[in-house]
């Protein structure tokens, strides 16, 4: 039975191996690394990120609340603020005016939520399986016709048409499963 | 085949783009009078523009290095180490006073901060000797509650930037389990005390690198004598 995240935090305190974090670790810190790697372009500040998030994690264990949010989102909230920070930190340019700094800190928002939701399409895509990620490929990146792909892999186009919904679906409860919203 | 069977056939196609206009057509006549294909289409028809967002379909994600899991449970065990109540409680026997008994707390957790509970007990259960680049370390290792507490004494090694060097166990299974960071001063000596989460048994090799953390980095290596 797989144990959950919540169950996993509330052992922390008393979690003298740290299994129950190594858990969490395996679970989370691939997609965090790959959302920070794409927000900042620099492994070493990635690691940082995640190293800092997880640091967090245990050290404001009882700040998690199951009831407010999942612990991704919690998780990404701190991975967040690291990355925000260590962007402003690097940013030389400075501010002509204050409002234009404004401005500037909803941009790198922005920004960031779709460095974020960048990078959940592309970890998406890659728990499909071949198959389904080829058509989903031919279909919408290279814009082929049902007929067109089915002509090309040597397929039925009934199976085309099928695989392309299954594709769309599989790829739906991913994202679910990663809290895309629709 | 019914008209609710035939339009989820044609509605993978359809969110895609890639049915023809006759098709097309069909599909979108049935989904105007039919609510429970409507809602199927609307779960799938957000997709495209969040697929334009990946820009391909193979964005290959890199996986961080093995070093980093190593890392952030590093940190986890020694902030445990730091913060673990003592194994021992003071002997019983005089009443003291609720403050005194604060203060006695207060100390008893500075010395648990300061290790003191992890390291007074246990014996030495191996050694290593380093070698590599004209320099060397030897190392004692003990176990502690955290994993690993070994003494490193380095010698010969090229002055550099600060937490440079990093020493690390690795285990039969390759991975490599960190055992903290050093630096050495101007006659590239060092004396530390580092605590690291691999214990005794599981691992086999010991490592330092300087700068980068992978085989590339490999200034001084040796095998653990149990
Ligand atoms: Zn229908």
């Amino acid at each position: 039975m797989t144990v959950s995240d919540a169950q996993l935090i509330g052992r922390l305190a008393n979690d003298p191996t740290g299994e129950g974090l190594r858990t969490l670790y395996r679970r989370y810190a691939g997609e965090l690394y790959g959302f920070a790697l794409n927000s900042l372009n620099d492994r070493g500040l990635a690691e940082e990120v995640v190293q800092d998030a997880f640091t967090s994690v245990w050290r404001h264990a009882d700040r998690f609340d199951p009831e407010i949010g999942s612990f991704r989102t919690w998780l990404y909230g701190l991975a967040r603020n690291r990355i925000v920070d260590m962007r402003r930190r690097a940013s030389v340019r400075p501010a002509v005016a204050a409002g234009e700094e404004v401005e500037e800190r909803g941009e790198v928002d922005r920004s960031l939520d779709e460095a974020m939701l960048r990078w959940q399409i592309a970890s998406a895509l890659t728990r499909l399986s071949p198959d389904h990620r080829e058509v989903i490929r031919m279909a919408h990146f290279q814009a082929l016709t049902m007929r067109e792909i089915a002509a090309a892999l040597g397929l039925p186009l009934g199976t085309v048409k099928s695989r392309s919904y299954y594709a769309l679906r599989h790829l739906r409860l991913v994202l679910d499963e990663m809290e895309v919203g629709r | 085949m019914s008209g609710c069977d035939h339009t989820r056939e044609l509605l993978g196609g359809h969110v895609l783009g890639g049915l023809s206009d006759e098709e097309t057509r069909l599909v979108e006549e049935h989904l105007e009078g039919c609510p429970r294909c409507g809602r199927e289409y609307a779960e799938l028809a957000g997709l495209p523009e969040l697929l334009d967002l990946a820009g391909s379909a193979d964005t290959e994600p890199e996986a961080p290095p093995q070093s980093l899991e190593e890392a952030v449970l590093d940190r986890f065990a020694r902030e445990r180490r730091g913060l673990a109540p003592p194994t021992r409680m003071p002997r019983r026997g005089l009443r003291v006073g609720a403050a005194l008994a604060a203060a006695a707390a207060v100390a008893l957790a500075a010395l648990a901060i300061a290790g003191v509970f992890d390291s007074e007990r246990a014996e030495a259960y191996g050694h290593v000797d380093m070698r590599g680049h004209g320099g060397g370390a030897w190392a004692e290792l003990r176990s502690v509650r955290a994993g690993t507490e070994m003494k490193l004494r380095v010698w010969g090694l090229e002055r550099a930037r600060p937490g440079s060097y990093d020493v690390w166990c690795v285990a039969e299974s390759g991975r490599w389990i960190s055992g903290g960071s050093f630096d050495v001063d101007a006659n590239g000596r060092a004396e530390v005390e580092l605590t690291s989460a691999a214990r005794a048994g599981q691992y086999h090799r010991m490592l330092v690198t300087r700068g980068r953390k992978d085989g590339r980095g490999v200034v001084l290596a040796g095998r653990v004598e149990y």
